[in-house]
C-alpha cells in the first residue's frame, strides 16, 4: 500500500474489482427493466433503493406476470430476510457508531458490499466504519450508473419481447445454481419446483409461489438437522463439484 | 401502471432497508439463532428455483397451467451452461441463442 495515498482512492482501489463486475450486470438489469416497462427514473429509483440484481429482477418478473403487490412484497421480505445475518455479523465493528450512522450503513449494504467490508474489518485493523460507508457508496454509484446506462441502451434497442421474457428465465437459472452449495440445496431446489407447480395449482395465485418456498426451505432445514444430528456423513451434506474450480463465495471474499 | 410500479419500488425498498437495519439497531446484542441461519441460508435458492419454474408454465382462463414447452426445451442449454461456466453472461446468452434457435424451426 502506497503510504501518501488519499482515502477516497484506496477506497477506490478497494472497491475497484466488485465494481467493475457490477457493470456486465448492471447493464443487463437496466435493459430487462426497461423491457418490463420501467421508465429511466424508476429503474434509477429501483437501484438505489433496493440495490440488490436478484431482488431487482424479482420485481421486475413478478411485475411482469401481474402479480399482487402483496405477494410482490412478501417474496421481496423472505428474500431479504438474509441481510438480517449479514447485519449481525458486522455489526459488533460498528458499535458506537450514532443511530443515523447505522441507518445510513445499513441502507446502501448488499451482499457484495458486505463481503469487502466483513474482509477488510476482519484483516485490517485500521479499517474505519467511515471507510465501509465510502465502499457501499462508491458501489451503490457502479451499481446505479450501469442500470441507467442499460436503461438508455434498452429504450436504443426493440428487444423482441419473448427473448426478453427468456433472458429472465435465464437469470433464475443462473442465480440458482450460483448458489448451490451442497447435494441438499440441489434437493430443495427439486422440492421448491415441483411444490410450485402445486400449489401455484392448487391457490390459483402467484402466493403459492411464497408458500412454495417457504415450505422447500423448512424441508431443507429440518433435513439438515436430522442429518447433522444422526448422519453427519450423509453423502447429501456434501458440497457439489465446481468444473470451473472455484466457488461464487470465493470470488466474493477474496477482493 | 406507473404508478403501481412506483409504489410497488417504494414498498420494497422500505422492505430491504428494514431487513438490513434491524440486526443493527434492535438485535446487535443477540447472537441470530442457529435454526433461523440454516433456515434462510435456504431461502434464496428456493425462490429463484419457483421464479424459474413459475416461468415454464402458462396459464389460461379456466383451465390448469400448461407448460411453455419453448422455455423449457431452452433452459436445458442454459443450466448446463450454467454448470460448467458459472458465467452470467454464458447462461443469458445460452438461453437467448437457444430460444431464437427453437423460433426459427417453429417451436417457439
Amino acid at each position: 500500500m502506497k503510504k501518501n495515498e488519499p482515502n477516497w482512492l484506496m477506497v477506490l482501489r478497494t472497491v475497484m474489482p466488485l465494481g467493475l463486475s457490477y457493470i456486465p450486470i448492471g447493464l443487463a438489469c437496466g435493459v430487462l427493466l426497461h423491457a418490463a416497462g420501467f421508465n429511466h427514473l424508476l429503474t434509477a429509483l429501483i437501484s438505489v433503493l433496493v440495490f440488490s440484481g436478484g431482488a431487482q429482477f424479482l420485481i421486475a418478473s413478478m411485475l411482469t406476470i401481474n402479480a399482487p403487490m402483496t405477494t410482490i412484497i412478501l417474496m421481496m421480505f423472505f428474500l431479504e430476510l438474509r441481510y438480517a445475518l449479514l447485519g449481525s455479523s458486522l455489526s459488533r465493528y460498528l458499535k458506537g457508531q450514532r443511530l443515523p450512522f447505522i441507518f445510513f450503513f445499513a441502507f446502501s449494504m448488499n451482499d457484495e458490499n458486505y463481503a469487502v467490508n466483513y474482509l477488510k474489518f476482519a484483516t485490517d485493523k485500521q479499517w474505519k466504519p467511515s471507510q465501509a460507508m465510502l465502499v457501499e457508496h462508491y458501489s451503490l454509484l457502479f451499481w446505479t450508473v450501469s442500470n441507467i446506462v442499460g436503461s438508455l441502451i434498452g429504450s436504443a434497442l426493440t428487444i423482441n419481447l419473448s427473448v426478453v421474457d427468456f433472458a429472465l428465465t435465464a437469470l433464475f437459472i443462473y442465480m440458482a445454481i450460483m448458489q448451490t452449495k451442497s447435494r441438499l440445496t440441489i434437493l430443495v431446489c427439486a422440492l421448491s419446483g415441483v411444490l410450485t407447480i402445486f400449489f401455484l395449482v392448487l391457490m390459483k395465485s402467484t402466493l403459492g409461489l411464497v408458500v412454495a418456498t417457504l415450505l422447500a426451505s423448512l424441508t431443507g432445514y429440518f433435513i439438515e438437522r436430522q442429518l447433522i444430528a444422526h448422519k453427519p456423513e450423509s453423502h447429501l451434506l456434501y458440497k457439489v463439484h465446481d468444473p470451473t474450480g472455484h466457488s461464487a463465495m470465493e470470488e466474493d471474499s477474496d477482493k | 401502471m406507473t404508478n403501481y410500479v412506483l409504489v410497488t419500488i417504494l414498498l420494497s425498498g422500505l422492505v430491504t432497508w428494514l431487513s438490513r437495519v434491524v440486526p443493527f439497531a434492535v438485535i446487535k446484542n443477540l447472537t441470530v439463532p442457529k435454526w433461523l441461519i440454516s433456515f434462510l441460508s435456504f431461502v434464496p435458492v428456493a425462490i429463484m428455483t419457483a421464479i424459474f419454474v413459475e416461468s415454464l408454465l402458462t396459464y389460461h382462463a379456466g383451465h390448469w397451467p400448461g407448460f411453455n414447452l419453448a422455455n423449457i426445451y431452452a433452459s436445458i442449454p442454459a443450466i448446463l451452461a450454467g454448470i460448467l461456466t458459472k458465467s452470467l453472461l454464458a447462461v443469458v446468452i445460452t438461453g437467448v441463442i437457444a430460444m431464437a434457435l427453437l423460433r426459427l424451426v417453429g417451436l417457439g
